[in-house]
């Protein structure tokens, strides 16, 4: 099958637990090429763990994870038994899937342009020339090719995550999951990062966004999935789901969002 | 003070010191190695290599180094142990520091943030090359001062091998002393010395720590 008729991302009755506690109990979820999908929900609601799951920073325990049609982490035999693949797999299996945190996680010890640059000289066995090339490239995507010779250590959280999705970017990635990328940021440097995700979501990048930014998350996806207590409450467009909210869980989560932030849309 | 001290004393003097010198390095080298070793030992998680980590930890960083060389070198001998006092001295002193540096191994990389590390694997680095880029160069700007502060500790506590007779920088001052019933000079002497090492050391260390951490400094 071609990649066009695949799913990006479908998860299957996706679980996962910590010790005793059942953090995901049971997930599904369809995330179609160049859609762009906002997870919503209170902390601890799973939020996080779902998306780290996808790209198998957490090893889920219960159902699977398809990312273009390609089951990830596991092999699964005739029978349907489950064997752990080696990191090896796993990871070529997620070329196309890359995540930007909410701490950035740059290397404090290299350069801008040294961080956007090493995955492309070490994974990518690029050369010199072309891998400086294509991170210059990406750098000025998101406007940060000014600071190619700074640290990490001297840049704004904005600036950070700016480089942080550059370096991301490098990789081209089909599928981008973002993990509450302005969670970490001054309130005024929040701006500069949505507008880079927002250029991506028009260029048709596929992306996963776990976000308490609501405005944005009205604006930009195609579909809002709404988590609690480890399920799906209320999923749908933004739209519907924002302004006619079925779940009480729902509704309580939207109306204490609006008491502190204010009107909402 | 009789400064003429000095003059016909020298060349027992220096030659403890080119001794400490010579103690001191080796066993840096065992305690540099031999704690990379331990830290590995450690991170491999088994049950028995933890094990013998916790115990070896416990023995030489519980016990002073006086009563380990003491034991070794005059109990040896009575369990068919039989080891110059120079080998008892430097390898104790090695084995000794090897707790310490093992320790400072773990400090340092713990200390940096798994979700560098996250980043890495999600861009598809191999475990090897997380430890070479991402890990090695942050962790051995991070134990620099740890190191030297441990390596300082170490110059000054081979002055105890003198008790087992090694040849090295005490007890050159020791014989000097009693050969010339003198007290300050020799004595004086030795906390110059002692102290102009550990000063090179310091400074040294100083100077690696702002090569390798030059990154952290904000303009």
């Amino acid at each position: 099958m071609s990649t066009n008729t695949q799913r990006a991302i479908k998860l299957v009755d996706l679980k996962k637990s910590f010790g005793d506690n059942q953090v995901l109990k049971g997930i599904d979820l369809d995330v179609n090429y160049g859609q762009v999908v906002c997870i919503i929900g209170g902390s601890g609601s799973g939020k996080s763990t779902m998306l780290r799951c996808i790209n198998f920073l957490e090893q889920y325990d219960g159902g699977e994870v398809l990312v273009s049609g390609k089951l990830i982490g596991y092999n699964s035999d005739a029978q349907g038994n489950l064997s752990s693949l080696p990191t090896r797999v796993v990871q070529q299996d997620l070329t196309d899937v890359c995540m930007v945190f909410q701490q950035f996680n740059l290397w404090p010890h290299m350069t801008v342009l040294e961080n956007v640059m090493s995955p492309l000289l070490r994974v990518r066995r690029l050369s010199k020339k072309e891998a400086c090339e294509k991170a210059l490239a990406v750098l000025s995507k998101v406007g940060m090719e000014h600071k190619q010779d700074a640290y990490p250590g001297q840049l704004s959280g904005g600036q950070q995550q700016r480089v942080a999705i550059a370096r991301s970017l490098g990789m081209d990635p089909k599928i981008m999951l973002f993990d509450e990328p302005t969670s970490a940021l001054d309130p005024e440097l929040v701006g500069e990062v949505l507008k880079v995700m927002q250029s991506l979501a028009q260029e048709g990048m596929t992306m996963v966004i776990v976000t308490h930014e609501m405005g944005f998350a009205a604006q930009v996806s195609d579909q809002v999935v709404f988590l609690a207590n480890g399920r799906i409450a209320e999923q749908g467009e933004p739209n519907r789901l924002f302004n006619e909210p079925q779940t009480d869980q729902l509704k309580s989560f939207l109306s204490t969002w609006s008491e502190r932030n204010g009107s909402m849309l | 003070m009789d400064l003429s001290l000095y003059v016909s004393y020298w060349p027992i003097l220096l030659k403890g010191l080119g001794f400490t010198l010579y103690v001191c390095s080796i066993a840096l080298l065992i305690g540099l190695i031999g704690g990379l070793l331990l830290y590995g030992l450690n991170r491999l998680g088994w049950r028995v290599t933890s094990f013998i980590y916790a115990v070896y930890l416990t023995v030489f960083r519980g016990t002073p180094l006086l009563v380990q060389v003491y034991l070794v070198y005059y109990g040896g001998p009575f369990v068919g142990l039989d080891m110059t006092a120079e080998q008892v001295g430097i390898i104790g002193l090695g084995l000794y520091v090897a707790a310490y540096f093992a320790e400072i191994y773990r400090s340092g990389f713990a200390s940096i943030p798994p979700g560098q590390l996250e980043a890495a694997y999600d861009l598809g680095f191999s475990r090897w090359q997380v430890l070479i880029r991402i890990q090695l160069p942050q962790m051995l700007g991070l134990i620099i001062p740890p190191g030297v502060n441990q390596t300082i500790i170490m110059i000054k506590e081979s002055a105890i091998l003198s008790i087992i007779t090694v040849p090295e920088l005490t007890t050159a001052a020791i014989s000097m002393a009693t050969q010339s019933f003198t007290v300050i000079e020799p004595y004086l002497f030795l906390a110059v010395v002692y102290w102009l090492l550990t000063f090179a050391v310091s400074k040294t260390g100083r100077w690696c720590e702002n090569k390798a951490t030059g990154y952290l400094i904000r303009t």
